[in-house]
């Protein structure tokens, strides 16, 4: 069994009721689920990782890694500020799951090798966070450069194309550069 | 003008509001367990033999909204 073709279209996630939002909106996340592949193809925890076009990178909470037989901290590491705060992240190449919509609802989809969809990429892992928000973060470094996204709030949905899509979409209307 | 089509989410905000501040693990958008870290939440999975259930945290009630993670 191959992974199903795309596009594989995502409904948001609701988090939160709009009753005590000043506003009244609901809070509505672009969330997909995902998981880590250790070597051997030892597989992660199953997250929900947030697709986030304002992160730099992809990320994951630190014990993931460890989950799944994988040692990032002898890999490149820098600081960033995340959610406010100055976290040591370390890089390491590492496989990534996406799981198919299917798995988000009671049909059972497995996101196993089989219906999941892998791919190779660095991850940041974030060291020593006590609680983060989410354990996974996918971000334009790891996820927007392999994927084309396309996310609509209106439609509440999420849309993930092959890598191509974009440029067969929209090449012909970047100007072609000098170089 | 053309109505545009919504998708239903994935409505969790009740189940979340149930487990508030906690780390749940949800299967079918129900919640199979609950921790307060998620060490401890993969662990009891792994005792209760759940493997395809999903982890999230539940925000805390009082907690503010998080925009702006990266």
């Amino acid at each position: 069994m191959a992974p199903r073709p795309f596009p594989w279209l995502f409904p948001y996630v609701k988090e939160r009721d709009p009753e005590n939002n000043p506003l009244g909106v609901t809070v509505l996340r672009p969330l997909v689920e995902a998981r880590l592949i250790g070597p051997g193809g030892r597989e992660g925890t199953k997250v929900g990782a947030l697709v986030d076009s304002g992160s730099s990178y992809t990320l994951c909470f630190d014990w993931m890694a460890q989950e799944v037989g994988i040692d990032p901290y002898d890999g490149p590491d820098m600081l960033l500020k995340i959610a406010g705060g100055l976290r040591r992240v370390f890089f390491a190449d590492v496989t990534l799951r996406l799981c198919p919509p299917e798995s988000q609802g009671s049909s059972g989809a497995a996101c196993s090798a089989a219906d999941g969809l892998d791919w190779s990429t660095p991850v940041g892992f974030i060291q020593d966070w006590a609680d983060p928000p989410w354990l996974m973060v996918l971000g334009q470094f790891g996820f927007l450069d392999r994927f084309t996204v396309v996310m609509s709030r209106l439609s509440q949905a999420l849309a993930i194309e092959d890598q191509e899509h974009f440029d067969e979409r929209y090449g012909a209307l970047i100007p072609v550069s000098g170089e | 003008m053309a109505t545009t089509r919504k998708m239903r989410p994935v409505d969790l905000a009740e189940e979340l509001r149930q487990c508030a501040g906690k780390w749940v693990a949800l299967k079918g958008g129900r919640v199979v367990e609950v921790r307060e870290t998620p060490y401890a939440l993969v662990m009891a999975l792994h005792e209760r033999g759940i493997d395809d259930a999903t982890i999230l945290r539940a925000p805390a009630s009082n907690e503010p909204e998080l925009v702006g993670f990266g």
